[in-house]
């Protein structure tokens, strides 16, 4: 068994068969290390990885439908918490959870305008206006929305 | 607690822009950890590290890549960072775009399909000093020639990305030789040039047919001339200039541009020429070359049958027969004239797509590999009759299929 410590400092005692699914926890236990603190992983983060890893630990042919219906809903979460999901994976190297985070984030990104972006994602634009409007010029084509611009030739 | 071993303490990748200092600062007596876990917390997406927002980006067609690119610094440097596209594109199943030129003076534009939402987009060409004609595309860049001389000058340019340049001058000055590309890798390729003719000698003799190839590396950024070639390759390849190159099994294939159609080979390895014949090659109305599931396929049109045809070479150099246009498909191209011969159909293919075409507002068909490896579907795009809501004259174009590159190539910044 081997304990997680979460940035909240709590414990989560977990079998080493699901944790090794993490490149990162598997390193450290081929280290011998059995205590593993997780300071940029808070607890419902947490909660959630050890969730994902405890579904795809058992592989059989029997369970991969069910996983795939658990993947789905496992999707449907606010984009903080996607977040702080792909935040960890990248961290503890859990590459079937990120192939898993990458499209699903970029399906929040795709066809929307880049304001738009910038609003859901909570960017703030750090560009100057200069520096903004010459990038925009730059790939006018995708930023055409309904306005028309003038004659061809 | 005293007997355990020293806990190894990871710091993970993260980038602290200067406001997140300021709050850490507020923080200083709090061990570091749970500063960390501040901003993590405040779900930063403008801090994501650099990997996961790369293999984002890979999932996104390019005009949302390019709209994303747009939100902020850290997303513009990512997008544009080469090494992260290059390897992801195909991957990521987005089909390859459809780009046509104007073929005369209509205007210094690129029409770009977007395949995954069916619409067009008008690219300007002001960033390229002169007029210019397409030959092929390379990867995500188009390779071009100057149309201000009649000899051959080459350049390359990347329309999303307004990035230009000219190759170097050939070795031989040659008028309509041959041209061939053979992409190396995602980052490097070569241009292959044959046979045309050489300029009138200033001893008085006329021009001649040049029979030689040269290649240009773009690693070395310089052009090779490996060797002499056979007089009735370079004559053929210069009278009847093709259109573009197939690359397959170490063999830079071209086809004659008319009947009766061959088609010439040149053995990169062995360095030697040779020459396949076509099926119906005197009747076909037209004729193109295309690489498919590795090997070498002819795809052609006779004005007696309705259907054209696409023929796979097998090992033992004979044309197979193994595919037909979807006669709807190629009734919608011919609209309506009913025979192939009645309209100049042109043809286009990179690997894993094929494109038939005539001009813009026609319309085009598409075969391409679809996300089920080895598997090819038949498409159909409606042709461009407005743009931005402004309707366009109908005119000739040379078309080419393209994956589109957003970041900004080295090559094309010397």
């Amino acid at each position: 068994m081997i304990t997680l410590q979460s940035s909240d400092k709590d414990v989560f005692e977990i079998e080493q068969s699901i944790l090794i699914q993490s490149g990162t926890i598997k390193n450290m236990v081929e280290d011998d290390f059995t205590f593993i603190p997780l300071p940029s992983v808070d607890t419902e983060t947490l909660i959630k990885i050890i969730e994902y890893m405890k579904k795809h630990a058992d592989k059989t042919d029997s369970k991969e439908k069910n996983i795939k219906e658990f993947d789905k809903d496992f999707m449907k979460k606010t984009l903080n918490e996607l977040f702080a999901l792909v935040f960890a994976a990248n961290y503890l190297h859990i590459s079937s959870l990120l192939e898993l985070l990458y499209p699903s984030i970029a399906d929040r990104i795709k066809d929307k305008i880049t304001e738009a972006i910038r609003q859901i994602f909570s960017i703030r634009c750090d560009f100057t206006p200069e520096e903004e409007r010459r990038i925009i010029m730059d790939n006018k084509w995708a930023h055409e929305g309904t306005e028309i611009e003038g004659t061809l030739d | 607690m005293l007997n355990q071993k020293p806990i190894k303490v990871l710091s993970p990748p993260i980038i602290v822009q200067p406001q997140s200092l300021a709050l850490c600062a507020i923080y200083i007596i709090l061990p570091w950890s749970k500063c960390l876990w501040y901003l993590i917390s405040k779900a930063m997406w403008s801090n994501l590290p650099f990997d996961p927002l790369a293999n984002i980006f890979s999932y996104l067609s390019p005009d949302s890549l390019a709209r994303a690119k747009s939100a902020c610094k850290s997303w513009y440097a990512c997008a544009n960072t080469s090494g992260s596209w290059a390897t992801l594109p195909r991957r990521m199943n987005h089909p390859p775009w459809f780009i046509a030129l104007p073929t005369r003076n209509h205007g210094h534009f690129i029409y770009a399909h977007n395949p995954a939402d069916d619409s067009w987009h008008l690219l300007p060409l002001d960033f390229i000093p002169n007029p210019v004609r397409p030959i092929a595309s390379i990867g995500g860049l188009i390779l071009l020639r100057e149309a201000t001389t009649t000899s051959l000058q080459l350049a390359i340019c990347n329309p999303f990305t307004r990035q230009f340049r000219q190759l170097p001058k050939l070795n031989v000055t040659r008028t309509n030789p041959a041209v061939g590309i053979i992409e190396l890798n995602s980052a490097n390729f070569e241009v292959y040039v044959a046979g045309g003719m050489s300029e009138a000698s200033s001893i008085g003799g006329g021009s001649s047919y040049e029979p030689s190839l040269e290649v240009y590396n773009s690693v070395h950024d310089h052009w090779k001339t490996i060797r002499s070639m056979p007089m009735e390759f370079a004559v053929r390849l210069t009278v009847w200039t093709p259109n573009e190159s197939v690359y397959c099994n170490g063999v830079l294939y071209w086809i004659t541009s008319a009947r009766a159609y061959t088609v010439m080979g040149f053995d990169i390895v062995n360095k030697n020429w040779r020459e396949s014949s076509v099926p119906m090659a005197d009747r076909l109305e037209f004729a193109a070359l295309v690489q498919r599931n590795g090997k070498l396929s002819l795809v052609g049109g006779t004005s007696e049958a309705g259907e054209a045809c696409i023929w796979e070479l097998t090992e033992n150099n004979n044309w197979r027969m193994n595919e037909r246009v979807p006669e709807e498909l190629g009734a919608r191209l011919l609209g309506g004239k009913g025979r192939w011969g009645s309209i100049n159909t042109r043809c286009v293919c990179i690997a894993g797509a094929m494109c038939l075409y005539r001009d813009l507002g026609s319309g085009m068909v598409v075969w391409r590999e679809c996300a089920k490896k080895g598997e090819w579907e038949w498409h159909w795009i409606e042709g461009c009759g407005t743009i931005k809501g402004m309707k366009l004259q109908n005119f000739p174009i040379k078309g080419l299929l393209l994956h589109p590159y957003l970041a900004s190539s080295s090559f094309l910044n010397e």
